[in-house]
């Protein structure tokens, strides 16, 4: 089943099942503020996926919470093994202690669906 | 890798201001020579510990050694002239001055190995290292010897290749090619882009 997003995303349509059948088993993509929907994961279902949960494009740092919203929105497309937390893209742009903020939180957003997945499993 | 949901980062970290300006793209070196390279090993020992104390998993190198992603590996090709530049459009989004492509492109020694042999001596935990890829490489220069987007494309993957290769060897766990380009020219991507792409990171031949 293939859902149709619309004429804005077809281009990625067509790409993303190709990257899908290729040698690539890791993919990178900008996902917090992005403009391009998540549900285009879908399309490379199986493969390693590095969601970007920090926007590198301001200097407000995320919440915790911000991040772990994110990553759950991922885990709907990604299985929980396959989700790498990362940031959007480089950082070299922004001040030190901002970037610095920036890491700490992406850690502290993954922790929340950590515990989030150990209660899930848990309860099984 | 055991740990669910290890963290990275997708690229590069601020520089010490001792050894570039912050804040800034192209930002120039601040020291010369020997002691350039001791503050470059000195940043990275830096943004190791910064990703460390931040309890990244997967670390890098936050691209210290660098003033740009795509321009400072092309810097150590040989086929590529940085005195004659040409006005390009890249990414399809803004103008710039570019390199000239001149001749055959080869890559005569490793351009980041050493680099990741440091890294890898300074950590146990998984390291990631970014290349650029062929579509992005291509797009930033101006090509008067291939005469085709394509034939430097894959000309640059075999380089890429040789690159992935020897940090393996080294002991990078993941390498990762950065193809911004990959947003531009869908039909490319399609035609050749993620070919080139699969050719750059095999480690071994890709069955035909």
């Amino acid at each position: 089943m293939k859902k149709t997003l619309g004429s804005e995303w077809r281009q990625y349509e067509e790409t993303f099942p190709k990257l899908q059948k290729s040698n690539i088993d890791l993919v990178s993509l900008e996902c917090h503020n992005s403009h391009v929907p998540m549900e285009l994961i879908e399309l490379i279902r199986g493969k390693k996926v590095m969601v970007g949960a920090i926007d590198v494009a301001t200097n407000a740092i995320e919440t915790p919470q911000e991040v772990a919203d994110t990553l759950r929105k991922a885990l709907q497309f990604v299985d929980a093994d396959k989700l790498y937390p990362c940031t959007n893209c480089g950082m070299a742009p922004l001040s030190r202690s901002v970037a610095r903020g920036k890491l700490n939180v992406l850690s502290a957003g993954a922790e929340i669906i950590l515990q989030e997945l150990s209660l899930l499993i848990a309860a099984e | 890798m055991t740990k669910l949901l290890p963290t990275s980062t997708a690229g590069s970290l601020p520089k010490p201001s001792w050894l570039a300006e912050p804040e800034k793209l192209w930002s120039p070196w601040k020291l010369d020579h020997d002691v350039l390279d001791e503050g470059k090993q000195d940043a990275l020992r830096v943004a190791l510990i910064e990703q460390q104390a931040a309890g990244i998993d997967i670390v890098s190198d936050g691209e210290q050694t660098r003033q740009h992603f795509v321009t400072t590996f092309i810097e150590h090709l040989t086929g590529v002239d940085f005195e004659r530049r040409e006005t390009v459009r890249i990414r399809d989004r803004y103008d710039a001055s570019v390199p000239t492509v001149v001749g055959a492109v080869s890559r005569e020694k490793p351009v980041f190995v050493e680099d990741a042999k440091f890294l890898r001596k300074q950590t146990s935990a998984p390291i990631k290292w970014a290349l650029p890829g062929p579509m992005t490489m291509i797009d930033t220069l101006y090509d008067a010897h291939y005469k085709s987007r394509e034939k430097l494309a894959w000309e640059f993957a075999g380089i890429l290749n040789q690159e992935a290769k020897e940090l393996e060897a080294a002991g990078v766990d993941i390498i990762q090619f950065d193809e911004h380009a990959f947003n531009v020219f869908f039909d490319q991507v399609n035609e050749w882009g993620i070919s080139t792409l699969e050719m750059a990171t095999a480690s071994r031949p890709i069955p035909t």
